[in-house]
């Protein structure tokens, strides 16, 4: 009996354990605002402060410019590497000099001639020259992460110590904006030949001539910046930036609340609430680059049948579809290009919602209940309107097998190989231009690329539209060109595009300076408190 | 005795007596043992009570209606008349979700049990029977799995044959087997040279009938016990699995996805959480106290 008494006594113990626990949880919410305002107080103390502390959820994979897509890397890289021209803080459609002083275009507008900026150092000491700047450039087209740019480049050409000519191979209206992505960052030739020879790892070391050096990264614990003192720019405020890892976006709000950072990248819209209720901290909203969609495997499986794919579009309710895959933060966006980005038009509709006549498709294709594959990666962001969308599907008779991956391993089987027969995901315009929204997606000579067209989408009649486009200088008729080729995905049904987010930051109130960018190129130069 | 006496009987009837009184005062007597913990008493009601309503599910909620069925403009409400735990970020409501979410466990758990006894039972027996080469091939190579973590096996399980339900099935039993293994062995090892086996032999038994008729039976006492704590185990291992999503796939409502689901809502709307997170805590907990009840009950030395 007392053995008993023993064994009750430590069950409702964990019991307790296990209750309190979860409510501990819930009440956190109050707690940390509480001492959220204690930190807004502090903000007056935090005047003059020159050490940045950021908190980021992704861990990058490479400094190395043209080797990283992520976002978070992508932010990392424009603080330790320039580039030939430069966005201004907060306003992308504003380019100023950068590497270069000036430049301009020949009278074909194919060919751009840089004035590369003198006494420009690199963070070892040594001076910028042009040379560094063809072989970088050189060598950033080669990156993986540039490959539909690289196709754009005709030469790269070194024409006197001053200056550098970039050919492209037509006349390429958002060239510029391209060489403004940190992906085409400039660093030493002298320092990646040495890596190359003692087999120093690039990925993991750098010599650029941007406003911060790079000091350490701790490989899922931080990685910690440096001011630049030399910086041609003149010596950044803050003198030293530490990025935090933090794998949970609940987690990393939280310690925004509680004022352990004063920067964080990536806050999940079922956070806002109670960050919004936290003092010393603002939400930032800055629409996002990118736009969802829904798109199948065209190539072989069951939505090889276009009517398929219309019975799709008939079956979706895209503000549920928002509200319950985004908690309604953002808008619903149906058309392909991303509403910041040029090529965007507003009067654009897409198929109507309706049920009965998806299901009287699918009968009249004699749908037999068999399952459809639907992989989708396990982040919020695309796990939830995924599970919205299946519900929808169901609710046309289509029998969809949802299967949540780790995010790297759907990368990895369902973006870079396209098996499963539907996914969703998002168009991630690398500079703000319909071209780079959907060209990689939808032209056929992308198809079977890793990463690009992997549903096998497209054809001739586009083909032709979006080279048209390309070439064109005149807006008015590649805003046509891209409406024609919205019209003809819509009838295809190739991508169902959805609805764009927000790129949510949480900013201490303390900061100064910060402007709100879509494709977050934060460069903490432009920063102080 | 005068029954067993009495000749005018015949020997069938005699030999029917005979075992319906054996069987019974077995069971009565575990009973007995079983009903003086009261705890054990109060873990088998609690259980019950979620098994029937677990069975009788179906009969008052439907799954596609009320279990899968979402209802966005009624997202995150909490706890109503209507929704007696509330609704999640889908608009589903939760207390037909968990409801739903009890026959997933507890079927599940069932499951990976019935299918890793068997498994056990087999190889177990034959290593233990038989001993020598066989026996230390069989258990060098149980070794092998035990070297490695129970959850970690599963999830590479789970990992490297993709998800779904059979697979999550055939990962939790894999890895139970080699535990059940280890006890089905040592009970027959100590069983094999007891009188009653000796004599069976002489009977002319063979191997594979003394082990099924004779060593199983009488195995059973330390089987079930591991079995029903087993159970709660592995409950808890599809919760944590599910809840790195490892497991039960979305719609298909599981305690341990509903809870990952809830995750992200937990600080705004920490209802979402109570329900799941109970229902795995007491499932767990009321099954433990039948285990060690059971144990006690069915230990000869505890016994007056």
């Amino acid at each position: 009996m007392k053995k008993s008494l023993q064994k009750a006594f430590a069950v409702t113990l964990s019991a307790t354990l296990a209750v309190t626990m979860l409510a501990g949880c819930g009440g956190s919410g109050s707690t940390s605002s509480s001492s959220g305002s204690s930190s807004g107080t502090e903000s007056s103390a935090d005047a003059g402060k020159t050490d940045l502390k950021v908190i980021y959820t992704a861990e990058p994979t490479s400094l190395l410019p043209g080797a990283e897509a992520q976002s978070n890397g992508h932010m990392i890289q424009c603080n330790i590497y320039d580039t030939l021209v430069l966005e201004t803080n907060g306003d992308r459609t504003k380019l100023v000099p950068g590497i270069a002083e000036s430049w301009e275009y020949s009278e074909d507008g194919t060919t751009l001639t840089f004035t590369i900026r003198q006494g420009v150092k690199f963070h070892d000491g040594t001076e910028l020259t042009a040379d560094d700047v063809v072989f970088s450039l050189k060598k950033d087209a080669e990156g993986a992460y540039n490959a539909s740019a690289a196709e754009l480049i005709e030469s790269i050409e070194k024409i006197d110590d001053t200056h550098v000519a970039v050919k492209t191979k037509y006349a390429y209206k958002p060239f510029l904006e391209v060489l403004a992505m940190p992906s085409f960052g400039i660093y030493s030739q002298a320092w990646y030949e040495k890596c190359e020879a003692d087999g120093t790892n690039t990925a993991r070391s750098e010599n650029g001539c941007g406003p911060y050096k790079f000091v350490e990264w701790q490989a899922g614990d931080y990685i910690k910046l440096e001011a630049f003192e030399d910086y041609w720019g003149g010596a950044p405020t803050i003198k030293t930036v530490t990025l935090k890892y933090m794998a949970d976006a609940t987690t990393a709000s939280l310690s925004m609340e509680r004022g352990d950072a004063d920067f964080f990248l990536g806050l999940n819209t079922s956070d806002r609430e109670h960050v919004a209720a936290a003092k010393g901290v603002t939400i930032q909203d800055v629409p996002s680059n990118g736009t969802h969609y829904l798109t199948f495997q065209t190539k072989d499986g069951f939505f090889a049948n276009k009517d398929a794919r219309k019975a799709v579009q008939y079956s979706l309710n895209r503000e549920e579809i928002f509200e319950g895959g985004l908690d309604g933060i953002g808008q619903v966006s149906p058309y392909m290009v991303n509403p910041a980005h040029f090529g965007y038009v507003e009067d654009w509709e897409p198929t109507p919602y309706d049920v009965d006549q998806a299901k009287s498709i699918l009968d009249g294709m004699g749908y037999d209940g068999s399952a459809i594959t639907y992989k989708a990666a396990n982040d919020s962001w695309y796990q939830k309107p995924a599970q919205v969308i299946t519900e929808q599907l169901r609710k046309a008779g289509m029998n969809v097998d949802l299967q949540i991956m780790e995010r790297g391993a759907w990368e990895d089987d369902v973006d870079a190989k396209g098996n499963s027969d539907m996914w969703n995901y998002m168009t991630w315009g690398q500079f703000p231009d319909a071209d780079a929204d959907i060209y990689m997606y939808l032209h056929t000579s992308m198809q079977g690329i890793d990463y690009a067209n992997v549903g096998y989408v497209g054809n001739e009649e586009t083909d032709a539209l979006l080279d048209k486009a390309r070439y064109s200088v005149d807006d008015d008729e590649r805003l046509e060109l891209y409406r024609q080729v919205a019209d003809i995905c819509e009838e295809e049904g190739w991508y169902l595009f959805l609805m764009t987010g927000s790129n949510a930051a949480v900013v201490s109130d303390s900061l100064k300076g910060f402007e709100p960018h879509a494709a977050v190129f934060y460069r903490f130069n432009n920063w102080s408190f | 005795m005068s029954d067993i006496l009495n000749t005018s009987m015949s020997d069938a009837e005699r030999a029917a007596r005979r075992a319906k009184f054996k069987k019974k005062s077995e069971i009565v007597t575990i009973w007995h043992q079983f009903r003086k913990n009261k705890l054990a008493v109060f873990g088998l009601i609690v259980f019950m009570i979620m098994l029937i309503l677990a069975i009788t599910a179906p009969l008052h909620i439907s799954y596609e209606a009320d279990v899968v069925e979402q209802h966005i403009s009624e997202r995150l409400q909490g706890p109503s008349a209507a929704h007696l735990f509330g609704t999640d970020a889908y608009g589903r409501d939760i207390f037909a979700r968990v409801l739903w979410g009890a026959r997933v466990s507890m079927f599940t758990g069932l499951a990976v049990i019935v299918i890793a006894l068997a498994g056990g039972i087999a190889l177990g027996a034959t290593a233990g029977y038989l001993g020598g080469k066989i026996d230390n091939l069989i258990m060098r190579f149980i070794d092998i799995f035990l070297a490695i973590p129970f959850t970690l096996l599963a999830i590479s399980i789970v990992a490297t044959l993709g998800n779904s339900i059979r697979n999550l099935l055939l990962a939790l039993s894999v890895a139970l087997i080699p535990k059940f293994t280890r006890i089905i062995r040592s009970s027959v090892i100590s069983l094999k040279g007891q009188e009653f086996i000796e004599a069976a032999k002489l009977c002319g038994a063979n191997g594979p009938i003394i082990v099924i008729k004779h060593i199983i039976p009488n195995a059973l006492g330390p089987i079930i016990v591991e079995g029903t704590l087993a159970v709660a185990r592995t409950i808890m291992d599809i919760a944590s699995l599910s809840f790195i999503g490892c497991g039960i796939q979305p719609p298909n409502p599981e305690w341990g996805s509903m809870l990952s689901d809830a995750k992200a809502y937990m600080i705004s709307y920490p209802y979402l959480v109570y329900a799941p997170g109970i229902a795995i805590v007491i499932t767990a907990a009321a099954l433990t106290l039948i285990g060690d009840g059971l144990r006690d009950a069915l230990d000869p030395k505890l016994r007056n």
